[in-house]
């Protein structure tokens, strides 16, 4: 295990040149992040003007993917899709977005409409803002225009590309009636629906502790209606839950209405205390207050931890963790078992192809630890150099996604699955988020741990050059 | 022949090679009819939902050959779908207990720069690395639409790095907007793998038969039928077996083919009779008795052995009969809607009608003549006429319309359409799940029972009902779900404006409250 945490970028996001391909991509495209997040809003509906197969292959990979939830007004094969075929691509897809745009309004019944376009299109060139426009101007119905060809980005950039649509295209100006109202209320940007597999429980366990300070929220990303998309810009503050996902749309929220926005990675365990007082202050929330809820919130998150003592000063559940996620889970992930659970982090990588700018926040955000603890963190989407890099570190439990499956098999690590893809296990409505997710967290992990207690016996015995104690009876039976 | 002259001139998709369709609406007799006079109707449609591409396809194939690795020349949403087929493979490989294989996803991640530049080289290095990573037999390289457009050279590529490599480097043109026909998409991916995989044979081997099954046949329905062919003295060669390439490559030693599903298999077993003369004997999709019956005495008919074959049909019918007729009772009567790819539509159809049910309609993919003329025909012989939509992937545009005018008991067929049916009070049971067989007479037995159950206990299907009508509300207008006419949205292709100045977008637009 290396001493101290390595700088490494094996690759940076488009660049290009040195990079020929990914293993096991741990996102979609831009339109794949761009349907999951269009899915996750009341009655809105998705015209997708590509390929037949864009978005049902990617409703099956974003929504499959992120344990088996499938979600969305208008799912799956229900989607409307122009289905370009050869003749289109030759002589230009206008004609069959015109034709299923009128023909969608007629027979579906939604709120808002999202035209969004694929790489065919993008690369055919065909005009859709046009023919966007002039259906804005002769029908009633609320139509939103994004184009979001797969090659521009990651599941990550689409939903950036539909939040700052929304901003341009949807959300009205602060009404000054309803801002007078006494109440605060916040926007809550950066959980990106189905990328984050557990979105909708951490975005319920943030409302919950966001009313707790008599705050509420307002466009959250879980089930928003259009209603309040709209009247979004009367929020007070706008919270991004990540280190890069959702900035543009707050910046773009700010430059247009005015509101302030703060970056919080998404808080798991004790930190949400550090979060809670950071809204709290720029809240202007009086601060007795903010110190009762956190002081209630963790009486409980402590008794819980304190539920599970015999069981983890007894079999000592400290463990080598190794952790493969995107940078928000990543860093959450490793405060909270660093700082509140006792785990010694080895091994992190950093799986959603950040922007080359914030790679030293991220690292910065991981190292920031309560003790003196350096994983060895690599900022890296392809599989073989996760696997490879992994391989060298060998920790003793790992929090991955279903990709990770077989090397944790081969190398003997007890696994739970956190990040997409998830194909192994079902989530509808646990999160890992704030104090109460963190518990469950701990639920997940130790009931793996305990299961799985011959995987570290085997490992351990490996690493000292003995047999599998596994193999050794299998063969006397 | 050269590379341009296979692609451009010689292989052809099934809606030129075989006159099949994706598009149509009407009653089955007029298809029939249509289909006999050669002079199949040319539609398309104006409103679509989502589809399937024939990416997809070839990324479904690399669960069922492990050796053959799927590399895709695409942005990286392309391969989302065979996070599907990761979960597939393990239950397949699992359950013939072969080892467990990762679908592994491997893409160029094509980019801003590469579709401005070209990814010729990225690909280079990516072919490489994926022999160098996964050791495969064969490499497939999948073409999707961003890397059709931009002509990447990817034969080209190829030449290049061939010689670098161990694995046998190939291309498959499969780019999502070649066709909106299931059947080409698998053609494509079998042609290739004819083309490169497929060895000449070494020897003639009487007894055994290809037995090619389909990417969602499993072995539950496998098993019972290799186990008949034992009992005619014919060894099974199971092509798709999740293992080994061995079954495919000297598919051209066997005696004769047999398919499980016509669909999925009819480039291959088409191939292997034309080319090597291995032929392939024509049958239904067994997922009734009568059906599974005519397999029976086709396959024993081939092989001379008419006698053990209606031993075999005698002996299976005493055993299912009398729990059968049990759940006729149950089931006589009721209404079935059925929505899955044609073969297996028209044989859960005939299942339907053995079992008393009444077919209110059939949704099925798409249709070939060649291939499921004789199927339709029996059929309406059988239970008489029917509505029939042919959709693509089981769009459920007219379906859904046709079945307000007044519901169906049941729905049983694909598992996505399920969902819309379960949100208006239908109880829905899907062909295929893995656990249930649903082929043979083990799988019709199995499926009258299932049918049985689902409609006694519809629990489930009545709560996501009233969250749809409680708190939430149906995609499709009322409108739209009771116009008289369900299949509006299709035109004939030479109606459709492809291009020019004004698309009509200047009428009216035309929008209901």
């Amino acid at each position: 295990m290396p001493e101290e945490s390595e700088i490494e970028t094996i690759h940076a996001p488009l660049t290009g040149s040195n990079v020929s391909c990914t293993i096991s991509p741990r996102f979609t495209c831009a339109l794949g992040g761009a349907l999951a997040t269009v899915w996750g809003i009341v009655g809105a509906i998705p015209i997708v003007h590509s390929s037949a197969g864009c978005s049902r292959n990617l409703y099956m990979g974003q929504c499959f993917g992120s344990g088996w939830q499938t979600y969305g007004h208008a799912r799956g094969l229900m989607t409307p899709s122009t289905s370009l075929v050869e003749k289109h691509v030759i002589f230009g897809g206008e004609g069959r977005l015109v034709q299923q745009m009128k023909a969608s309004f007629e027979i579906t019944d939604a709120d808002v409409y999202f035209v969004l376009s694929g790489c065919q299109v993008a690369l055919i060139g065909d005009d859709i803002r046009t023919i966007v426009d002039q259906f804005k101007e002769r029908s009633d119905q609320t139509i939103i225009m994004v184009e979001t060809p797969g090659f521009k980005g990651n599941s990550y950039v689409g939903y950036d590309m539909v939040g700052k649509a929304l901003v341009e295209q949807l959300v009205e100006p602060p009404n000054k009636n309803e801002a007078d109202k006494k109440e605060l209320s916040v926007n809550l940007f950066g959980i990106v629906p189905a990328q984050d597999p557990f979105w909708q429980g951490n975005i319920n366990e943030l409302k919950r502790l966001m009313n707790r300070l008599g705050v509420s929220v307002r466009w959250s990303g879980d089930y928003d209606t259009v209603d309040t998309i709209k009247k979004s810009s009367n929020a007070d503050l706008n919270i991004v839950l990540s280190e890069y996902v959702g900035v543009p749309t707050a910046e773009l929220f700010k430059e247009k209405f005015g509101v302030p926005w703060i970056k919080y990675s998404l808080p798991i365990g004790s930190e949400t205390s550090k979060f809670i007082r950071k809204v709290g202050k720029e809240l202007g929330i009086d601060s007795k207050l903010v110190e009762f809820v956190i002081d209630s919130e963790e009486e409980q998150f402590l008794k819980q931890l304190d539920r599970i003592g015999h069981l983890y000063a007894g079999f000592n559940l400290q463990r080598d963790i190794g952790v493969i996620a995107d940078s928000t889970y990543a860093i959450g992930l490793i405060k909270f078992l660093a700082n509140d659970f006792g785990m010694n982090p080895t091994f992190v990588a950093v799986t959603d192809e950040p922007p080359i700018e914030i790679h030293d926040t991220i690292r910065k955000e991981i190292l920031d630890l309560d003790y003196d603890l350096k994983p060895r963190i690599i900022i890296e989407s392809d599989g073989n150099k996760i696997w490879t890099a992994l391989e060298e570190t060998r920790p003793n439990f790992l929090f991955a996604g279903s990709f990770d499956t077989k090397v944790a098999e081969n190398l003997d690590i007890p696994r739970l699955s956190v990040s997409y893809p998830i194909t192994d296990r079902v989530i509808l409505s646990r999160g890992y988020a704030g104090y109460r997710g963190s518990i469950t967290l701990i639920e997940d992990m130790v009931t793996i741990l305990m299961k799985d207690m011959h995987l570290v016996i085997n490992s351990t015995l490996v690493k000292h050059g003995y047999k599998k104690s596994t193999e050794q009876f299998a063969q006397v039976a | 022949m050269s590379t341009f002259e296979r692609d451009i001139g010689v292989f052809q998709g099934r809606e030129q090679r075989l006159d099949g369709i994706v598009h149509f609406g009407g009653n089955a007799s007029e298809l029939l009819k249509c289909s006999k006079e050669k002079n199949m109707p040319r539609k398309c449609r104006t409103y679509s939902g989502s589809g399937s591409c024939a990416f997809i396809a070839a990324l479904l194939n690399t669960c069922a050959f492990p050796e053959v690795k799927v590399l895709a020349h695409s942005p990286v949403g392309c391969t989302a779908g065979a996070i599907l087929f990761g979960l597939f493979g393990p239950i397949q490989q699992r359950s013939r207990g072969v080892p467990v294989t990762t679908t592994d996803i491997i893409t160029t991640e094509l980019n801003e720069q590469d579709v401005v530049f070209g990814g010729a080289s990225k690909l280079e290095k990516a072919i490489l690395e994926t022999d160098k990573y996964f050791h495969p037999k064969a490499i497939a390289v999948g073409i999707s639409c961003a890397a059709g457009i931009i002509g990447d050279d990817v034969e080209a590529s190829i030449k290049n790095v061939q010689s670098q490599v161990k694995a046998n480097v190939f291309a498959v043109h499969c780019e999502g907007y070649k066709t909106l026909h299931v059947g080409t998409m698998w053609d494509i991916m079998w042609h290739e793998l004819i083309e490169h995989v497929i060895k000449e044979p070494r020897e003639k081997k009487k007894d055994t038969v290809n037995l090619i099954s389909g990417p969602t046949i499993g072995p539950i329905d496998e098993q019972p039928f290799i186990e008949l062919l034992g009992k005619l003295g014919l060894k099974a060669n199971v092509i798709l077996n999740y293992s080994s390439l061995n079954s495919l490559e000297y598919a051209t030693e066997s005696a004769a083919s047999v398919a499980l599903c016509s669909q999925a298999s009819h480039y291959l077993a088409d191939q292997l009779e034309k080319r090597w003369g291995v032929p392939l004997i024509d049958t239904h999709y067994a997922a009734s008795i009568d059906y599974t019956d005519d397999w029976v005495r086709k396959v024993a008919k081939h092989f001379g052995k008419e006698k053990e074959g209606e031993k075999i049909i005698q002996e299976e019918h005493d055993r299912i009969m009398p729990e059968f007729n049990k759940y006729k009772k149950e089931l006589e009567g009721k209404s079935v809607f059925i929505s899955v790819n044609i073969p297996r539509a028209l044989g859960c159809a005939s299942l339907a009608m053995e079992l008393g049910m009444k077919v209110m309609g059939v949704n099925a993919f798409q249709y070939d003549p060649p291939i499921n003329q004789n199927s339709l025909e029996s059929l309406i012989k059988k239970g008489g006429d029917f509505p029939l939509v042919i959709s693509g992937i089981g769009q459920v545009t007219e379906t859904l319309n046709m079945v307000q005018k007044g519901k169906p008991d049941i729905y049983f067929g694909d598992f996505e359409p399920s969902i819309w049916f379960a949100k208006n009070g239908v109880v829905t049971l899907t062909t295929f799940d893995f656990a249930r067989p649903h082929m043979g007479y083990t799988g019709a037995l199995e499926t009258a029972r299932s049918l049985a159950y689902v409609l006694r206990n519809p629990s489930y299907h009545k709560k996501v009902e009233a969250y749809t009508t409680k708190y939430g509300k149906f995609p499709y207008k009322k409108e739209w779900l009771q116009y008289p006419d369900p299949y509006r949205f299709l035109i004939d292709e030479v109606d459709e404006v492809v291009y020019g100045k004004d698309f009509g977008i200047n009428n009216e637009v035309k929008v209901h409250a």
